[in-house]
């Protein structure tokens, strides 16, 4: 719906919902978010509008006049509770935008939940910093270095004031800092900081997380683009490592309980069984494959690497349902086990193997 | 379709001036303004000369500093294990950092479950022991270099080096958390048959037994004994025979062993002394060979078998023998005395027994000749031979006079006492059935001054005069 800035009522001046420039349409739906462009508008509506719209109403509606304190404070509550969910709804979204790779669409995203961050807890909360990181990471991908590194430094900042901030924020800062630095070729800082990444993650979780092991990936990288090969090697050998234990447990957990799985009771074994949430599925994906293309291209590389490699991805597709590709690389694995001394992992293979084809 | 980032400013001026970075952390404030420019934001009064004065040093003194990168600011900020830790990741040895970390969480984790009340508690946290950290990680280092050229003999001498300093500064569970990684290591090495993996079985099996896990420690020493079969020619770096140390170390284990199966099942410590006095005589120590005989031997007359006893027993008197041990020589006397005696076979006992003083008496040994005599006494008295039995608690008493060693002058003191009372006893009775005059005479003096006429000869007319 079309506005002109000249008609609005005196004092009111609405602003686009991206860019804050004077607003020229307005969203038909809600009637409380307007846009300087159509540009905008749909920019927003495919990145967050689209499940936000109906719920901004109440929160944009102006205030009624309530008579009693009671009331008052009520309202008060009912707002601070509905923007909470909002912080978590958009902030959710926004991550699971990014772990698909559209960074574009995870922008308005990020922004929504920074603004919602910033009315309930104030501009130097630590409660901003996800969603710093989250515009920051989103900037990463689409090669705006000195937005990222504004938003970087931003997060860093408030995280260097808040000393008691948790050790999983602090990783991830990390994380974030020194993928923007590997970005801007600067691998030495860029190792500072993947490393303040594992120490931090570490602490969080141990030296042997698969939550730890996206520094270690990352670390491998930028020795690899450092042309460090054996240190770069050695940490992708921790990578696969780590991502192989805690998948050979997720199948493991798997294979004890499958009638559990599809039986009445299914609903209340799902708390129990720790599985890969939508973002670490993604990060499998990516790692693992990324190792495995390398392995495969590397013509001097132990068979032991790519046949470890190999299974890990097979579970991996395997937990994912995807039975044809567990097959395939259950294959690979096993051609390359051949060469392999260590009879119990060719052994492991081969039953993983069969475990699939009983599948279908 | 291009949606603009939002410039990070647009949305409050809460988006810093960078200048605050410059000062020295501080607590977070309430207000996110930078408190070095408070003056010219609020604006409600001019500074006096006195406060711009103080504001201007302040400038200029920063400004002779040099500007801190910020690696050297992190050293400021972070604790001296974070900063190591973010080193060495740098530098790509995760390894190093990953086995680090550990330790260090090992540490804490036990601190914590041992609770405030306990020692653990007050003990320096190894990661604010600078020195043992720089040293862990300058070794680490090493060995995950040498790891990644499969260099695995370096591996083993760097943790063997760890090993050895936490061992001279007194951190045990570091020092065999390396032995056992030590072990670990030479393990898998191949190409020396098994010489490095046999030194990790003895330091492990050191290291256990000094922790009081006697059976784990036996199984690693069995290890060490069984690699070092068949190399005989191997030494220590301190010049000892491998398998010689082997088998003394073996020996020693069983001794301690069966030691503390002693009150519980005799038998089981007899097996295990068996084992200890197996290997003494591979040893080829004849001394350990001699000790760990006896100590079978000493069992076995406990367990009531004193005729196997008596052939351990004089296997160590032969050794003894051999090595003209006099002090050693006694102590077989006495053992194989007792083990007869256990048997029945008083004579040979006593036999033994004054060959223990012979040989008591040859060496000097005071203590021992008390022992022997009194030992003899004892035997004597029961066979009922007071005359010898006198003379020798005599002896052992003057001896034990003569040394003031007070528990033993009143222990033989009451023993020739009995014995001599033992002596008396058939006369004094004698005396006191005839009960002549000069019987009663006799009788009196003794009570009077303890004057002991009961040996002499009675006259004929009283022994006549009763009969």
């Amino acid at each position: 719906m079309a506005l002109n800035p000249l008609a609005n009522p005196k004092g009111v001046d609405l602003k686009c919902e991206l860019c804050q420039k004077p607003a020229f349409i307005q969203c038909t739906q809600c009637r409380v978010t307007y846009y300087c462009g159509v540009e905008h508008q749909k920019a927003d509506w495919l990145g967050i509008h689209e499940k936000i719209c109906p719920l901004l109403v109440p929160l944009r509606t102006a205030v009624p006049f309530l008579a009693s304190e009671e009331e008052r404070q009520h309202r008060q509550e009912q707002l601070l509770h509905r923007q909470k969910q909002m912080i978590e709804l958009t902030r959710t979204t926004g991550q699971k935008l990014l772990f698909e790779g559209k960074h574009e669409q995870a922008v308005p995203a990020a922004m929504q939940s920074l603004r919602f961050a910033i009315q309930v807890y104030g501009l130097a909360s630590i409660q901003l910093v996800p969603s710093y990181l989250i515009l920051g990471e989103a900037s990463i991908g689409l090669g705006r270095l000195s937005q990222a590194e504004e938003y970087l430094s931003q997060a860093q900042w408030t995280v260097l004031k808040t000393p008691e901030c948790s050790n999983a924020i602090r990783s991830k800062l990390h994380r974030n800092l020194g993928l923007l630095n590997a970005a801007k070729v600067e691998y030495d800082e860029a190792l500072r900081h993947f490393a303040g990444d594992i120490y931090h993650a570490s602490e969080e979780f141990g030296t042997e997380d698969i939550r730890t092991s996206g520094g270690y990936f990352h670390m491998a990288n930028a020795f690899f683009r450092q042309n460090k090969m054996d240190t770069a090697d050695s940490l992708y050998e921790e990578v696969t490592g780590i991502w192989y234990e805690h998948l050979s447990r997720l199948v493991q957990a798997r294979l004890a309980s499958p009638a559990t799985r599809n039986g009445p009771l299914a609903g209340s074994n799902e708390e129990e069984e720790e599985g890969l949430d939508e973002a670490q599925e993604a990060e499998a994906i990516q790692v693992l494959n990324a190792i495995f293309d390398m392995r495969e291209n590397q013509a001097g590389s132990a068979p032991e690497s790519l046949a470890k490699v190999s299974h890990a991805l097979a579970m991996l597709y395997y937990l994912l349902h995807d039975v044809d590709k567990a097959k395939d690389f259950g294959r690979k694995g096993v051609s390359a086990s051949e060469g392999v001394q260590d009879e119990e992992f060719s052994r492991s293979i081969v039953e993983f193997l069969k475990v699939c084809e009983r599948v279908v | 379709m291009a949606a603009i980032l939002p410039a990070i400013g647009r949305h409050g001026e809460h988006l810093v001036s960078q200048s605050p970075i410059l000062l020295n952390p501080t607590p977070p404030s309430k207000s996110a303004h930078g408190s070095a420019n408070v003056y010219v934001h609020t604006g409600k009064r001019y500074p006096s000369k006195k406060e711009r004065e103080k504001e201007q040093r302040k400038v200029r003194l920063r400004a002779q500093q040099s500007e801190l990168s910020k690696n050297q600011t992190s050293y400021y900020r972070n604790s001296y294990k974070h900063n190591m830790c973010l080193d060495m990741l740098c530098e790509g040895f995760h390894k190093s950092f990953s086995e680090l970390f550990a330790l260090i969480k090992m540490q804490n984790e036990e601190r914590e479950k041992a609770g405030p009340e306990s020692v653990l508690w007050n003990q320096e946290l190894l990661e604010n022991e600078c020195d043992k950290l720089d040293m862990l990680r300058e070794q680490l280092c090493l060995v995950e270099n040498a790891m990644r050229q499969g260099n695995y003999a370096e591996v083993y001498t760097c943790r063997f080096k760890l090993a050895r300093y936490f061992q001279s500064t007194n951190d045990k569970w570091l020092s065999d958390h390396f032995f056992e990684s030590c072990l670990a290591t030479a393990t898998g090495i191949k190409t020396d048959e098994g010489k490095m993996a046999a030194e990790g079985h003895c330091n492990v099996g050191l290291a256990l037994e000094e922790s009081g896990d006697l059976h784990d420690a036996a199984k690693n020493f069995e290890n060490f004994f069984a690699l070092t079969e068949g190399h005989e020619d191997w030494i220590f770096d301190n010049d000892k025979l491998m398998h010689c140390e082997a088998c003394i170390h073996l020996t020693r284990i069983y001794t301690a062993i069966s030691d503390v199966c002693k009150e519980s099942d005799l038998s089981l410590s007899i097996e295990f002394l068996t084992k200890a006095t197996e290997m003494s005589l591979k040893s080829g120590d004849k001394q350990l060979h001699g000790e760990a005989c006896f100590r079978l031997g000493s069992a076995y007359e406990k367990n009531g078998d004193p005729e196997t006893a008596l052939t351990y027993l004089n296997k160590y008197l032969e050794i003894c023998r051999s090595l003209r041990d006099n002090a050693e020589i006694g102590k077989a006397c006495e053992a194989i005395a007792k083990a007869f005696e256990k048997k029945g076979k008083i004579e040979e006992s006593i036999r033994y027994l004054e060959m223990f003083v012979e040989v008591a008496e040859q060496s000097q040994d005071e203590k021992s000749i008390s022992r022997a005599c009194s030992d003899l006494g004892t035997m004597f008295n029961s066979l009922g031979r007071y005359d010898q039995a006198v003379d020798y608690f005599n002896r052992s008493y003057n001896i034990s006079r003569s040394l003031n060693d007070v528990e033993a002058i009143s222990s033989s003191r009451v023993l020739f006492g009995v014995a001599a009372a033992h002596k008396m006893v058939q006369n004094f009775s004698q005396h006191v059935e005839l009960g002549g005059r000069i019987c009663m005479e006799r009788l009196l003096e003794w009570k009077d001054n303890r004057g002991d006429e009961f040996d002499k000869e009675l006259p004929k007319s009283e022994r006549i005069l009763n009969l």
